[in-house]
C-alpha cells in the first residue's frame, strides 16, 4: 500500500491504530479513542496531500472501525 | 428517490423538521404529503394507483365492519382480494403468464409495455393483510381514511417493506408521538448502519458479482466466489435498506419491526426463514400456510403447503421461472428437513455437528441464490455446470477483476460482519468513535462510488 510509504502518513495512522485498540479495550478509554481519531485525521490529510487513492484511505478507516468494535470493552457512551 | 440518493438525505431532515413543528393532530397530514411526494418522485400517475389501492381496501374494511351477514362478508372479502391481487397480477405477472401460455400453445407473444409500480408487491400485501384481519375480526376497521392511507403509503416502508401489520403500525400513526432523544439516537444509529451495509459492503460486492454473472464462460472458482459474494451482497443490501427504513421511521417517532436477525448464522432452513425477511415470512405463515392446513392436517398436507407457500414466495419476488425454482428449492429443503425430523434426526448435540449443520444450511442457501441472481434457467444451469468443471484459480481471479487491495477490503468487511449488528441494536453499546469511523467509511465509499458507473440501486426495489 502506497499510503504507508511516507513516514508522515504512516506514523499518524499507526498511532491511530494503537490508540483505537487501547481506547476500545479500556473501560474509560474514550480520550484515547478520540486521540486515535485525531491521528486518523492527520494521517488521512497527509495521505491525500501526497496523492494516495481513496481506496487505501477506506481500507485504513475500515481497519480502525474493526479495531474499535472488535476490542470494545467499554460501557455505552 | 432512492434511500441512497442525495435527494433523500435532503428530504428526510425536512420531513423530520416539519413533523416536529406540526401539532400532534396534524402530523399525519405532513407524513401523508411527504409519502405522496416521495412516491411521486418515481412516477406521478402511479401515485394515484397507490391511493386507489388504499381507498378500495379502506372501503372494504368499512363495509366488512358494517355487516354481520357471512355471505356478504365473504363477497366483500373476495372483491377486495380480487382487486388487490388483480392489480398485482396485471402489473407484475401479465406478461409472464401470457408468455408462458403462448409458449404452451406454441405461439409467439409480443410483451405489452407495462410499467411495474415501485413497491407494488409490498403495499398490496399490506392492504391484503388489513382486509383479512378485519374480516377475521382480529382488527377493528379504521374509520379515518388519512390514517389508513398513511399506513399503506408511509414512505420509509413503502417501497421495500418491512410489510407491517395494521395492528402494529396504525396505533403508532394515530398517536403521532414526537420522537424523544433515545428515538433520535437509535434512528441515527440505524441509518448509519444501513448506509454502511449498502454503500460499503453491498455495492462493493456487487461489482464482482456483476462481473461473474455477466461473463460468458466464468471459471468455476469465480462462480463460487461470485455466488458467495452475492449472498453477502443481497443480505447487506436488503438488511441495509430495512435499517434505513427503520431509522427513518424512528426519527419520526415510529418503530418498525426488525426484518433481519443475522440469518446466515442459522443451523436449519426453518431457522433461516425465521431470521430472513421476517415480515414476509410471517405474512405467508399467517395468510397462506396456516389457511392451507399448516402442520395440523398430517404430514402430506404440511409438505404440500410448504411447497406451495415457497413457490408463491418465489413468484412474489419476480415474474420469472428462476424465482419459482429458487422458491421451490427452499420449499424442498424445508420438506427434507421436516422428513428428517420425523425420521428422528433432531438438532445436533456436539459442536462439530452444529458447525456441520450451519455449513450445510449456508451451502444450501447459497446454492439457491444462483437461481435468484441468474438471468434465466439456462444461465443458472450453465453456471452450475461451470462449478463442477476443473478450476483455474488465475482465470477465476481475472474473471472477478479483483486486485490485492480488493482482497484486503473484503477480508476487513468479512471480519466486520461479525460485529456490525452491535451498531444497529438498541440493547448493544458501541463507542462514539465506532460511529465516527462507520460514518467516515460510508462517506469515503460514497465518494468512491460517485466516481464509478453502474452503482446499483437496492435489489429489492425491483420487487
Amino acid at each position: 500500500m502506497t499510503i504507508f510509504q511516507s513516514p508522515l502518513t504512516a506514523l499518524p495512522l499507526l498511532a491511530a491504530a494503537v490508540l483505537s485498540v487501547c481506547g476500545a479495550s479500556l473501560k474509560r478509554g474514550h480520550i484515547l479513542s478520540f486521540l486515535g481519531g485525531l491521528c486518523w485525521a492527520a494521517g488521512t490529510v497527509s495521505a491525500l496531500v501526497e496523492g494516495a487513492a481513496l481506496d487505501e484511505v477506506l481500507i485504513v478507516t475500515l481497519a480502525l472501525l474493526l479495531a474499535s468494535t472488535g476490542f470494545w470493552r467499554g460501557a455505552g457512551r | 428517490m432512492s434511500f441512497d440518493s442525495a435527494a433523500y438525505l435532503a428530504f428526510l431532515p425536512l420531513v423530520c423538521a416539519a413533523h416536529r413543528l406540526f401539532p400532534a393532530r396534524g402530523r399525519w397530514v405532513v407524513l401523508l404529503a411527504a409519502s405522496c411526494l416521495f412516491y411521486m418522485s418515481w412516477n406521478i400517475p402511479l401515485t394515484l394507483l397507490l391511493l386507489a389501492a388504499a381507498g378500495s381496501s379502506w372501503l372494504a374494511g368499512l363495509a366488512l365492519a358494517r355487516t354481520a351477514r357471512p355471505g356478504l362478508r365473504r363477497l366483500i372479502l373476495a372483491l377486495a382480494l380480487g382487486l388487490c391481487l388483480g392489480l398485482l397480477g396485471y402489473f407484475k405477472y401479465f406478461n409472464f403468464l401470457a408468455q408462458a401460455l403462448s409458449g404452451l400453445l406454441g405461439r409467439a407473444w409480443d410483451p405489452w409495455d407495462i410499467i411495474l409500480p415501485v413497491g407494488c408487491s409490498f403495499y398490496t400485501f399490506q392492504a391484503l393483510s388489513y382486509v383479512i384481519d378485519v374480516y377475521r375480526g382480529n382488527l377493528p376497521a379504521e374509520r379515518h381514511f388519512g390514517y389508513y392511507a398513511l399506513y399503506i403509503c408511509f414512505f420509509p416502508q413503502l417501497v421495500a417493506g418491512p410489510i407491517e401489520r395494521a395492528g402494529d403500525l396504525l396505533p403508532q400513526l394515530r398517536q403521532a408521538r414526537r420522537p424523544d432523544r433515545s428515538d433520535l439516537r437509535q434512528g441515527l444509529r440505524l441509518l448509519l448502519s444501513g448506509f454502511f451495509r449498502k454503500v460499503v459492503i453491498a455495492d462493493f460486492c456487487g461489482r464482482f458479482v456483476d462481473a461473474v454473472y455477466a461473463a460468458e464462460r466464468p471459471d468455476g472458482s469465480a462462480v463460487l466466489a461470485g455466488t458467495l459474494l452475492f449472498a453477502l451482497q443481497i443480505y447487506c443490501d436488503f438488511s441495509g435498506y430495512s435499517e434505513i427504513a427503520a431509522g427513518s421511521a424512528r426519527l419520526l417517532g415510529v418503530r418498525l419491526m426488525r426484518n433481519f436477525d443475522r440469518p446466515y448464522l442459522s443451523r436449519s432452513l426453518r431457522e433461516f426463514w425465521r431470521r430472513w425477511h421476517i415480515s414476509l415470512g410471517r405474512w405467508f405463515t399467517d395468510y397462506l400456510y396456516i389457511p392451507l392446513g399448516g402442520s395440523r392436517r398430517g404430514l402430506g398436507r404440511q409438505l404440500a403447503a410448504t411447497l406451495a407457500v415457497f413457490a408463491v414466495s418465489g413468484l412474489w419476488h419476480g415474474a420469472d421461472w428462476t424465482f419459482v425454482v429458487w422458491g421451490l428449492l427452499h420449499g424442498g429443503y424445508l420438506a427434507l428437513e421436516l422428513l428428517g425430523e420425523r425420521a428422528g434426526l433432531g438438532p445436533p448435540r456436539t459442536r462439530a455437528g452444529r458447525t456441520a449443520r450451519w455449513a450445510l444450511t449456508f451451502a444450501a442457501v447459497s446454492f439457491a441464490w444462483i437461481f435468484f441472481r441468474a438471468d434465466s434457467l439456462d444461465h443458472a444451469a450453465a453456471l452450475i455446470r461451470r462449478l463442477f468443471t476443473p478450476w483455474d484459480l488465475g482465470a477465476g481471479l481475472t474473471c472477478l477483476g479483483a486486485g490485492p487491495l480488493d482482497g484486503l477490503r473484503l477480508a476487513l468487511i468479512l471480519a466486520l460482519t461479525s460485529t456490525l449488528h452491535r451498531l444497529s441494536r438498541e440493547e448493544e453499546t458501541v463507542g462514539d468513535m465506532t460511529c465516527v469511523y462507520c460514518f467516515l467509511s460510508t462517506a469515503i465509499a460514497w465518494l468512491i462510488r460517485l466516481g464509478q458507473s453502474g452503482a446499483g440501486t437496492f435489489i429489492y426495489f425491483q420487487f
